[in-house]
């Protein structure tokens, strides 16, 4: 299909999963997603923002959470300025029965049409303090993100210490639209047999 | 089966072997394991093969194997048949042999051993008749073989027996050893377990091996070794099979090279090598593969790589002394010796039966030979068998003399005009000057760069001390690279000028030589073209030139002078304290008496600055004069005012003259010497290929200017591409006799490379040069002059590789040698090598350009040079222009890149662009978006008032800098976060502690109420419909109508044209208790409510309704109300206030005009009357009120913005000030948030934000102390007199007076861009230049003035006051303390309060600062009351002394308020176009009903008017009430309503606004059809009052008057 010749806005649709989340550490956990993006970039499809099941760790080593759970978003943009990013909180339940959150990740989404696997690593923040962190123990009040969307950007990360939890496994199909009409060369790159082959 | 190996090798009786032994073992284990493997799958494979049609070809090919045998054998002749006997012999030997060897074996054995090994020696025994059960067996077969094939077994033994090793070392006895042992191996073998399943020929078993079709894996080879074992062991003789079922293979690590050679007979058992199981050396380093256990042995010839054999060749040669018996490892023809068939010991040709030939004389085509020329291996031309051989084109263009025996004087010099034309010619082309002048502009223009990038280091705080130092190293390369170039530019062009000079110089001759012979020869014409150039000009430009290369010389000797300074200062402390240390040690010695000496150490020279004088001079007369420092003309260049001049030698353009017209005492001569160039020679080229002539060209004569035009391509054809081409040229004179030829010059065409084409070179132009000094010749010529004569020429001519049809290069493509693929390729950097062309993008950095520049500039590469074109591709910023994918031209113009940029600092909101994204082409783009939002000028103020308007805008603009610059400051600082604003954690832990413990001992009760402190607030966007919930309680103090008539006063809300009302109350205090709600949206849908800039008017109105009755009809029946509004008062509070305070409550002072016609006349008479008016001062009125913002909106996020400090040496002062702010801040909400939630102690929220540090206009942060002159600022001696009544002395007045002018100075808030969160602080120069300032403005002015005013008195403070108020929220006043009286002014409206009456708006206090430091309020929810507190105590207020330091000096700039009083003039213009402009506002307000203006008595109303401003701080003057009571005379008894507004000035807009909020126009507009005309006229006086510094005050006089 020849592309439009006038065509205003080029649109992304990506299509996969997060097949899965291995956090050897934590059960009983649950992904909440949600998208960061600019300015000029408009969600036209798909769900703002997803929560899945709530999963339970397989009983090998590998401590796995299988979630399967589908993401499927389409966007539409003028710019790849502010290209959409998928940021995932999982979150679980303590020892005293609340909801905390177990890991932040954080991943664009591809930039090149295709399928991608992406092995994304989970990360949540450290207490300031050993008494905040004893306090957060007893009180269930891990630190949290205000706004998970924060790490979309940029900015302000430097003031969190952080500490690497697991990794989560993602794979998206991607397909564009219109990319060429706007002047804009998105070719596969070169991890893309690598990537895909893991 | 290893058991009979371990008697063996304890045969050789050697204890210490036994570890080699066991290694061995090991290994053969190994072995024996694969044999089996190998063993099993030859059965297999052994009866499959059965019956296939394979078969009958290995059949096929085995007998012609064998026949090439059985030639072997004939060829060998006697030998072969001998040793053919031999191998026959030995069979039969063998088995005769075998037991007494066997037997020997034994005997060697050590006794010792022999006990233990019976039981094997019983099984050998066993064995052994096994073994000659075999061999009965075999001779039977061999008979039956021999029928079939006769030779076979022959063969077979020859190529057994008569191979030999290179096991040359091994010694006899060894060969003995090894051949016993096989013997005992042979007769294990099991070769008939095979043969019982298969009777399996002798053809059929080398079938297999020869297998064309071969399988590669590893056990197919393998089976294919265990064949061959199989194979030649049959061959032997030796069939056996042992019980095992094992199958043995040869091992050994030796490989078989030698060619075979014929033994004697009676050595040959001897020094046969049989390779053995058991004698297996270990794999060590010089044998470091097991050829065996490699599947050598597979009945094929390995591939061995070409590369592994030039490697082992390497090696072989490299260390041939360590390898010395590995030498003859490779044959003479440098391969590997090795036999060409496995299967055969010896190299032989193919048996053939010479009767199966049908042509005995023809060789077999198995031996017919191919014919190949000797070639060397290693030839880069490998491919030789081609159909074409390669082609190479030589193309001869013509030759051109320049000097040849028959020139003439003329032609002589039209020769030498000729060279220097092509000199010039190239010059010019390469366009040095311009070149040079190109790279002068470039360097300067770096330098320029590298100045600014210092500059900006220098000023920049966190300068990085090396980069700066590397730049300056820059700096001083460019420079001096500079220097060298403006040098090369200026040698430049005087070469090219000599050039030029020469050049007419030989023009001028050949001229000459024309004219004095009276005819010409040639046919050359010049060409000059002059341009005439201005002489100013050029002196103008050498002047620059020369001034710009001295301010370069001076700036680099200014650089070195401070350079040196900087290392003499060094040097001379160092010597100061040298000699302050020997001082002291010389004192010293000098008070114990010791002699001493002077120090003698000389100071260090100072060094000097270098003079330019002398340069200056040296370099004007070099610009000047082209002389150098000795006064020598070296480069004198075109002076200024010589015309341009290019030079053109124009060819063929001018006939020679005709013979007939020469004059005659030349003609003869001339005649001769042209019928001599015509006829006596011939010439012709002769071409060379590696000195070999490959072909003559045709014979060519002169033609008139002495050239040989040839233009011939010859073709060449090559095997070998030559080294070099040659051209002869070849003289033929013809004699009489005979002709003479000889050879008068030749030239080398350079060699073409592979790739280049004939079309793809350009002609060179080459030079020979010929003298002959042939004696003979000479003795033999006719004319000895031109025998000995000079031929110089030059030949043009090319060389190339032809083309064929289909475009390809017919040239051989140069191999080279790949490692990787062990091959000769075709070179793949043929092209690589090629020189660059020129036309492709040229860059001086690139290092091949560079190489081309040097070239060309030095004339080394003559292709090259003609082809550059220097100019143009100077520049020192690698690809620059390159990576610059559109210039910035094109990005300014480009408006979607404007909008990015805009909306990248938020210029462009989503307000604008209506949250549409980017579009993504520029002619998408709202053009709106990206100009400059075009500022609509005061239309009718605009000439006028044009002075206050250009202050205004330059405010602006000076706002909208400090504005970007926040901007930035604030994009820069949305990357910082703090710690809270990024995570949420649980706070620390005592808090929650002390609370838990706190909730076990309070006292539980069944209810305890909680007080909400608020609900939450719904966040804001852009759908909410929002209200405007205005609570208006009561009033006070409103004036009382003259008529003693009941005031019945209601409130009019007013926001964004909708307007509401409240019912009518009555009284002058009155309540109305009533609730508004304004609905409202935002204008559009982006907008953020802190950006909406209306506001919000509220405007109480006597409510005059009255009945009229209706044309002619009943009173009763049908009556009109009429309702009036009589203006009152007025307030105006801005949305952004209500919206960040999120509500105001509280009692608003209105704002009510000065006197109100017939309203409160009343009081002040009875006042007066009374004598008390002193006390009885009139309040304004006001308004209680509670606004708020329905639903509740979020408070905008405080942005905690940090911006630079100004006190840079008090850093960590200012840090731990903000730090003790912090905490403080900290502990204030704690407390509020307790009392808040304490439901006894309801305290009201206000924002606490006290502040030590403003942002200045330089965005930088400044203690606010620095603010507060010390002594305070005098304001201008003006506003205190008073014409004829003298000088204004009380220092209350004074006060009103000062406070006054402060509040005319208009209110710009410069908030609304960033609403409440930063306040860019001007000082009060800047404020009143700028006439525009908010709050803290004019409060930091009043104070100041204040604190002058007061500063004689004893106890009177002036602080400023932060804090809030209401309805403006946070707020500065300023506040006077005088003992326990306490004031609070209000610095934008000029009013006073008592401090603690509930009329003062100030409701609480943040800080009070004055100019010794800043107090902090600690308590501000004790509001006002906080004043009360001693300000020396630490526990009410925190107090920041402003430390002593010259950081912390006052900022403050004494006010000039003398210099521009020009409006004087205009104040009259002014007065004019307000009253214009409110009269048609007024009209076009009532446009349904005609207005009437009375104009009479302005003269009076403004001189009421003169009289309230002039005395407004004394409302009893005499001057009012005498300018009163005429005005009242005159309007008294037919005024409706009247009033005066006072304000500043602010814009036109403004004033009408508040004109039509006044209502004035409603007045009079019932009219019935009666009486068409209103009985109401309007009368609009306008006087404005001069301040100094152009304050203007603005009175409008609004009255409706009855007809």
């Amino acid at each position: 299909m020849a592309a439009e010749a006038g065509a205003s806005s080029f649109m992304l649709n990506v299509c996969g999963q997060i097949e899965s989340v291995e956090l050897p550490h934590y059960d009983y956990i649950f992904l909440i997603y949600q998208f960061v993006h600019g300015d000029d970039w408009e969600r036209v499809l798909g769900l703002e923002e997803g929560v899945s099941q709530l999963s339970s760790k397989s009983a090998d080593v590998r401590g796995l959470h299988a979630f399967a759970f589908p993401v499927e978003v389409t966007f539409k943009s003028t710019n790849p300025h502010g290209w959409p990013q998928l940021v995932v909180t999982a979150l679980g339940t303590d020892i005293w029965g609340n909801q905390v959150v177990r890991g932040y990740s954080v991943c664009h989404l591809p930039m090149q049409p295709g399928r991608v696997t992406k092995r994304v690593p989970l990360f949540a923040p450290q207490s300031s303090s050993l008494m905040s962190k004893l306090q957060g123990l007893m009180q269930s009040e891990h630190p949290l993100y205000t706004d998970p969307k924060i790490l979309g950007q940029g900015q302000g990360r430097q003031v969190t210490r952080v500490r690497s939890l697991g990794q989560m496994t993602l794979n998206f199909s991607t397909s564009m639209k219109n990319t060429r009409a706007l002047g804009y060369q998105l070719l596969p790159g070169e991890n893309f047999g690598a990537a895909a082959a893991m | 089966m290893s058991e009979p190996a371990a008697p063996d090798s304890a045969g050789a009786s050697a204890e210490d072997l036994h570890e080699s032994e066991r290694l061995r073992s090991a290994v053969k284990t190994k072995h024996d394991t694969k044999k089996k493997r190998l063993r099993k799958r030859l059965q297999e494979t052994l009866p499959a093969t059965e019956g296939d049609a394979d078969m009958q070809a290995a059949q096929a090919r085995v007998s012609q194997r064998l026949r090439l045998s059985q030639t072997d054998v004939r060829d060998d002749g006697g030998d072969g048949a001998g040793a053919g006997a031999n191998a026959d012999g030995e069979t039969v030997a063998d088995s005769a042999t075998a037991p007494p060897t066997e037997a020997d074996s034994k005997s060697t054995k050590p006794p010792k051993q022999k006990s233990k090994m019976t039981a094997k020696a019983m099984r050998r025994q066993k064995l052994e008749e096994e073994q000659r059960q075999a061999e009965e067996r075999r001779r039977l077969e061999a008979e039956e073989a021999a029928v079939s094939a006769a030779a076979t077994v022959g063969g077979g033994g020859l190529s057994r027996e008569d191979r030999l090793t290179r096991f040359d070392t091994a010694t006899v006895q060894e060969l003995r050893q090894s051949k016993a042992d096989r013997t005992v191996k042979l007769a294990k073998l099991s070769w008939d377990a095979l043969r019982e399943k298969k009777e399996l020929t002798e053809e059929e078993q080398v079938g297999f091996f020869a297998n064309a079709v071969w399988e590669e894996d590893e056990d197919s080879a393998a089976a294919a070794a265990a064949a061959d074992s199989g194979g030649t062991d049959r061959v032997d003789g030796d069939t056996g099979a042992a019980e095992d079922g094992d199958i043995l293979v040869f091992e050994t690590e030796k490989v078989y090279l030698h060619r075979a050679i014929v033994q004697e007979e009676a050595d040959e058992s001897q020094l046969y090598f049989y390779p053995s199981t058991d004698a297996q050396p270990p794999v060590t380093l010089d044998s470091p593969c097991d050829p065996a256990a490699e599947g050598l042995y597979v009945g094929r010839r390995p591939r061995v790589g070409e590369g592994n054999i030039l490697r082992l060749q390497n090696i072989l040669t490299i260390k041939a002394d360590l390898y010395e018996e590995k030498k003859d490892w490779i044959g003479e023809d440098g391969q590997l010796r090795i036999l060409p068939d496995p299967l055969r010991d010896v190299p032989m040709r193919p048996l053939i039966f010479e009767e199966e030939l049908e042509d005995p004389t023809q060789q077999p085509p198995e031996l017919q030979r191919e014919y190949r020329s000797a070639r060397r291996w290693d030839s880069p031309f490998a491919n030789l068998e081609r159909e074409t051989p390669w082609q190479l084109e030589v193309d001869i263009g013509s030759v051109q003399f320049l000097a040849h025996p028959l020139f003439t004087l003329e032609h002589s010099a039209v020769s030498r005009l000729r060279q220097l034309y092509a000199v010039y010619a190239k010059f010019e082309k390469l366009n040095f000057p311009a070149y040079f002048r190109d790279r002068v502009a470039a360097i300067r223009r770096e330098l320029g760069k590298l100045d600014q990038e210092v500059a900006r280091q220098e000023r920049s705080q966190q300068r990085n001390q090396r980069v700066l130092a590397d730049c300056r190293a820059r700096i001083d390369v460019f420079r001096s690279e500079l220097e060298t170039t403006r040098q090369s530019r200026l040698r430049a062009e005087a070469e090219h000028y000599s050039r030029l000079i020469e050049l007419i110089e030989a023009w001028r001759e050949v001229r000459t030589i024309r004219q004095e012979a009276g005819f010409s020869v040639t046919d050359i014409r010049c060409d000059i073209e002059e341009t005439v150039q201005s002489k100013s000009q050029d002196e103008q430009d050498r002047r620059a030139e020369v001034a710009e290369w001295l301010e370069e010389r001076r700036a680099a000797a200014q650089t070195r002078y401070e350079r040196q300074m900087e290392a003499y200062a060094v040097e001379r402390r160092d010597f100061e304290t040298r000699r302050e240390e020997y001082e002291r040690v010389r004192l010293r010695m000098e008070q114990s008496g010791l002699e001493t000496a002077d120090f003698e150490e000389q100071p260090p020279v100072e060094p000097q600055m270098e003079s330019l004088e002398e340069f200056g001079q040296q370099l004007d007369r070099l610009v000047r004069l082209g002389e150098d420092e000795h006064g020598q003309v070296t480069c004198l260049r075109r002076q200024p005012g010589e015309p341009l001049v290019r030079f053109r030698l124009l060819e063929n353009s001018n006939v020679p003259t005709p013979l007939d017209q020469i004059p005659a005492p030349h003609r003869q001569a001339e005649e001769l010497r042209r019928n001599k160039m015509e006829s006596l020679f011939t010439y012709c080229l002769r071409i060379y290929a590696d000195d070999k002539l490959v072909g003559p060209t045709d014979f060519v004569t002169l033609s008139s200017n002495f050239m040989l035009h040839f233009n011939r391509v010859s073709l060449v054809e090559v095997v070998q591409p030559p080294t070099k081409i040659r051209l002869d040229l070849v003289q033929c004179q013809r004699g009489r006799i005979s002709t003479q030829t000889k050879v008068i010059g030749h030239v080398t065409l350079p060699k073409p490379d592979s790739q280049t084409t004939r079309v793809q070179v350009n002609m060179s132009e080459l030079r020979f040069t010929y003298k002959s000094d042939d004696r003979a010749t000479a003795a033999g010529d006719a004319n000895p002059a031109e025998a000995a004569a000079v031929f110089e020429g030059v030949v043009r001519a090319r060389c190339g590789w032809r083309c064929d049809s289909d475009g390809n290069i017919l040239a051989p493509a140069l191999k080279v040698y790949d490692p990787q693929l062990e091959m000769y390729i075709e070179n793949p950097d043929a092209s690589r090598d090629k020189p660059v062309r020129l036309t492709e993008l040229k860059d001086p950095n690139d290092p091949w350009y560079v190489r081309l520049n040097y070239h060309g500039y030095l004339g080394e590469d003559a292709d090259a040079a003609a082809k550059v074109d220097l100019a143009g591709y100077c520049r020192f910023n690698f690809f620059e222009e390159e990576f610059d994918f559109c210039g910035r031209e094109d990005l300014e113009a480009d408006s979607r890149f404007k909008a990015i940029v805009m909306r990248d600092r938020a210029q462009l909101t989503t307000e604008v662009t209506k949250g549409a994204p980017m579009p993504p082409y520029a002619s998408m783009i709202n053009r709106k978006w990206v100009e400059d939002p075009k500022r609509e000028p005061d239309s009718v103020v605009k000439a006028r008032v044009s002075k206050l308007e250009k202050m205004r805008l330059n405010y602006e603009r000076k706002m909208a800098h400090v504005r970007e610059q926040v901007l930035d400051a604030f994009n820069l600082a949305k990357n910082y976060r703090s710690y809270d604003e990024v995570i949420k954690e649980a706070s620390a832990v005592f808090v929650n502690i002390f609370t838990l413990i706190r909730s076990l001992f309070s006292r539980k009760r069944p209810l305890k109420p909680i007080r909400e402190v608020s609900s939450s607030p719904t966040p804001f966007t852009p759908v909410t419909q929002l209200n405007l919930s205005i609570n208006i309680q009561n009033g006070a103090d409103f004036p009382q109508p003259n008529d003693k008539s009941v005031l019945k006063p209601f409130v009019e809300a007013t926001f964004q044209g909708n307007s509401l009302r409240t019912a009518t109350a009555r009284g002058t205090n009155p309540d109305w208790s009533a609730s508004i709600e304004l609905p409202f949206r935002p204008t559009s849908a982006g907008q953020k409510p802190e950006t909406i800039s209306d506001e919000l008017v509220l405007t109480v109105f006597n409510d005059m309704s009255y009945t009229q009755t209706a044309e002619g009809g009943q009173q009763d029946l049908s009556s009109v109300i009429v309702r009036e509004k009589h203006f009152l008062a007025s307030i105006a509070i801005p949305f952004s206030a209500i919206y960040i305070n999120e509500k105001v409550k509280g009692r608003l002072q209105l704002r009510m005009p000065e006197f109100l016609m017939g309203y409160g006349a009343s009081a002040s008479e009875a006042a007066s009357a009374d004598g008390q008016q002193s006390k009885k001062r009139r309040h304004s009125p006001a308004l209680k009120v509670f606004i708020s913002l329905q639903p509740h909106l979020a408070r905008p996020t405080l942005l905690q913005q940090t911006f630079d400090t100004a006190h840079d040496s008090a850093r960590q002062w200012v840090h731990n000030t903000k730090q003790s702010i912090a905490i403080l801040n900290e502990q204030v909400k704690k407390t509020r948030l307790e009392l808040q939630s304490d439901p006894n102690k309801a305290a009201d929220e206000f924002l606490y934000n006290p502040r030590a540090f403003v942002v200045s206009m330089e965005v930088k942060e400044v203690f606010v102390s620095c603010y507060m002159v010390k002594g305070g600022m005098p304001p201008p001696p003006e506003l205190f007199q008073r014409g004829s009544q003298g000088e204004v002395t009380d220092l209350e007045l004074k006060k009103a007076i000062v406070a006054r002018y402060v509040s005319l100075v208009p209110f710009v808030s410069d908030a609304s861009a960033f609403p409440g969160l930063v306040d860019i602080w001007n000082t009060c120069e800047e404020f009143l230049d700028y006439q525009a300032g908010d709050e803290e403005e004019h409060a930091v002015l009043l104070a100041n003035y204040l604190t002058h005013l007061t500063s004689g008195g004893a106890d009177t403070q002036i602080y400023l006051a932060l804090g809030n108020a209401v309805p403006e929220g946070a707020t500065a006043y300023v506040i006077e303390m005088t003992g326990n009286e306490k004031f609070v002014w209000n610095a934008s409206t000029g009013f006073r309060y008592k401090a603690q009456s509930d009329r003062s708006t100030l409701v609480s206090i943040d800080c009070l600062i004055n100019s010794d430091g800043v107090y902090i309020n600690r308590k501000p929810y004790e509001e006002a009351r906080a004043l009360n507190n001693p300000l020396d105590g630490k526990t009410h207020w925190l107090h920041i002394p402003k430390p002593e330091s010259a950081t912390f000096d006052c900022i403050q700039q004494p006010i000039d308020y003398g210099t521009d009083a020009v409006l004087a003039s205009e104040i009259g213009n002014i007065e004019y176009d307000i009253e214009l402009a409110v009269r048609k506002e007024i009209e076009s307000l009532r446009a349904r009903v005609p207005t009437l203006w009375y104009n009479g008595g302005a003269k009076d109303v403004r001189e009421l008017l003169k009289a309230l401003e002039t005395y407004h701080y004394d409302p009893n003057n005499q001057a009012i009430a005498t300018a009163k009571e005429a005005h009242n005379r005159m309007f008294g008894s037919k005024v409706i309503v009247g009033y005066p507004l006072q304000m500043s000035y602010k814009s036109t807009k403004e004033i009408l606004n508040d004109v039509r909020n006044t209502k004035l126009h409603e007045i009079g507009m019932y009219v019935d059809s009666k009486n068409t005309v209103p009985k109401v006229q309007f009368s609009c006086v306008v006087y404005v009052h001069q301040y100094p510094k152009n304050v203007l005050s603005i009175w409008i006089n609004l009255m409706a008057l009855k007809k």
